[in-house]
């Protein structure tokens, strides 16, 4: 008889709103209180008479929900912020790049490494004729960032022995918003975000070439960040 | 009526559909009546399975849906029934239409499960009332048993099997008189179950040891079918 979702059930306690039975299979419900109800009755119970207490009441969340308890759900969220914090914090640190490398030749390539040497960004730095850095069309990234800036001042006064002009390598920085064309343009890669993503051995071979087409440079370098040394070593043997 | 050979054949499945589908009458019954079926007034209900069965005999596809049809039937007798039973009429009449409904019903053999169960209706309103004072002694309601019982019909069970061992021990019984309540650790080591299972359940072995134990024949009987299935 179950099958049809009908039971048979004696009714043991009227109460204000509901009344309880005791159904063939010996189990207690608590069922709809109808009219002419008694004590000692033995009724027809439909799944529907039958009152759900906080045991059987389904929630939204049992219904519809994924999971079969609360604690899941508290996990699933936990799991989900600790993912989001991760990746955040992962995002911020591989934005500031581990190392930045700095190699002049006919021009400058400023190249950015996260912690495995691998290149994630190019900003390629071009002289004009008086050895002024040039402003940088090929910048991928649009804000300058202050500490390369700081990295470059440096440099310069240990840089080109062979260019002519050796002046205003104090304007340096100042002067890197002006627009200058002049003739002579150095020679420059045709496609230098093919570097982006390699590892900096693969390519620092390459880079080095590319710099000193003619082969007579002076390349001065630097690095900065936990690899500092490290990356200077390997321009340095790049070079010999 | 006639009670031929050519009724008789197509009883058979009337039986079938009728059993396949009595939560619907029921369903229909309750729905006229505004009052649960009850065994003590089946009357209705023996209206309600005769109009079903005439409604199957009288079927034809183009007649639309057979559930719609039936239940047209069934409520169409059913107020019937009732509005001349409220007016004293022709009671003669409807008695015999009630009974042409008990035929049925018998033939299913669902509402004569328990062939006493007409009669039982005062004997278990007593029993209620017994049941009720001794529980209160120990605490234990209607309303708690329907919170805290098992779900489960294996538990049940095994609670019965247990109480049923309780009950006819009678050393169990006088600790549980004088405690008024059912000594956990004694009765683990005594029947070897875990405190667990009895601390989960000991609302619903003393009620049963308690209908046992004052001989609730009525009641007795109602638990003991209920968990041999």
């Amino acid at each position: 008889m179950n099958r049809y979702g009908l039971r048979k059930a004696v009714v043991m306690d009227i109460k204000k709103n509901y009344a309880i039975a005791l159904d063939n299979n010996g189990e207690f419900l608590k069922i709809k209180k109808k009219a002419g109800i008694e004590k000692g009755q033995t009724i027809f119970v439909l799944e529907e008479d039958i009152l759900g207490n906080k045991k059987k009441e389904h929630t939204f969340f049992q219904k519809y929900g994924l999971f079969s308890r609360k604690e899941l759900y508290v996990a699933a969220v936990l799991i989900i912020v600790f993912v989001v914090v991760y990746v955040d914090i992962s995002k911020s640190t591989t934005a500031n790049a581990d190392s930045c490398l700095y190699i002049e030749g006919d021009y400058g390539v400023e190249l950015e490494l996260n912690d495995k040497d691998e290149i994630t960004n190019v900003k390629i730095r071009k002289f004009d004729k008086d050895g002024d850095i040039k402003p940088d069309k090929k910048d991928k990234e649009p804000a300058e960032k202050p500490e390369e800036k700081k990295d470059l001042k440096p440099l310069e006064e240990k840089e080109k022995p062979a260019e002519p002009n050796e002046n205003n390598t104090d304007n340096a920085d100042t002067e890197i918003k002006e627009e200058a064309v002049k003739p002579e343009e150095p020679v420059e890669p045709e496609n230098s975000s093919k570097w982006i993503g390699k590892n900096i051995d693969e390519v620092i071979g390459d880079i080095v070439q590319d710099i000193n087409k003619n082969g007579d440079k002076d390349i001065s370098y630097s690095a900065t960040g936990k690899k500092k040394d490290n990356l200077e070593k390997k321009v340095k043997k790049s070079i010999h | 009526m006639e009670q031929n050979s050519t009724c008789s054949l197509e009883l058979d499945n009337i039986d079938e559909l009728i059993q396949k589908n009595m939560g619907f009458i029921i369903k229909t019954v309750s729905g006229v009546t505004n009052r649960y079926v009850s065994l003590e007034n089946d009357e209705t209900l023996s209206v309600a399975l005769l109009a079903f069965a005439e409604a199957a005999k009288r079927y034809e596809s183009d007649r639309g849906n057979f559930f719609a049809f039936a239940k047209l039937v069934m409520e169409s007798r059913l107020k019937t029934y009732l509005s001349k039973e409220s007016k004293n009429n022709s009671e003669s009449l409807e008695d015999m239409l009630s009974k042409e409904g008990d035929l049925y019903a018998k033939n299913v053999g669902l509402i004569w499960e328990d062939k006493h169960d007409k009669s039982n209706y005062n004997i278990l309103q007593d029993e209620i009332e017994t049941l009720n004072r001794e529980l209160l002694n120990y605490g234990i309601t209607f309303e708690e048993l329907s919170e805290s019982s098992p779900k489960h019909i294996d538990t049940r069970k095994n609670c019965v099997e247990l109480a049923g061992k309780i009950s006819k021990d009678d050393y169990m019984i006088e600790v549980i008189e004088r405690k008024k309540k059912l000594p956990i650790k004694e009765t683990s080591l005594r029947y070897n179950v875990t405190e667990k299972f009895l601390k989960r359940n000991k609302s619903f072995i003393l009620t049963v040891v308690i209908i046992y134990h004052n001989n609730l024949g009525a009641l007795s009987r109602w638990i003991k079918q209920a968990v041999i299935r």
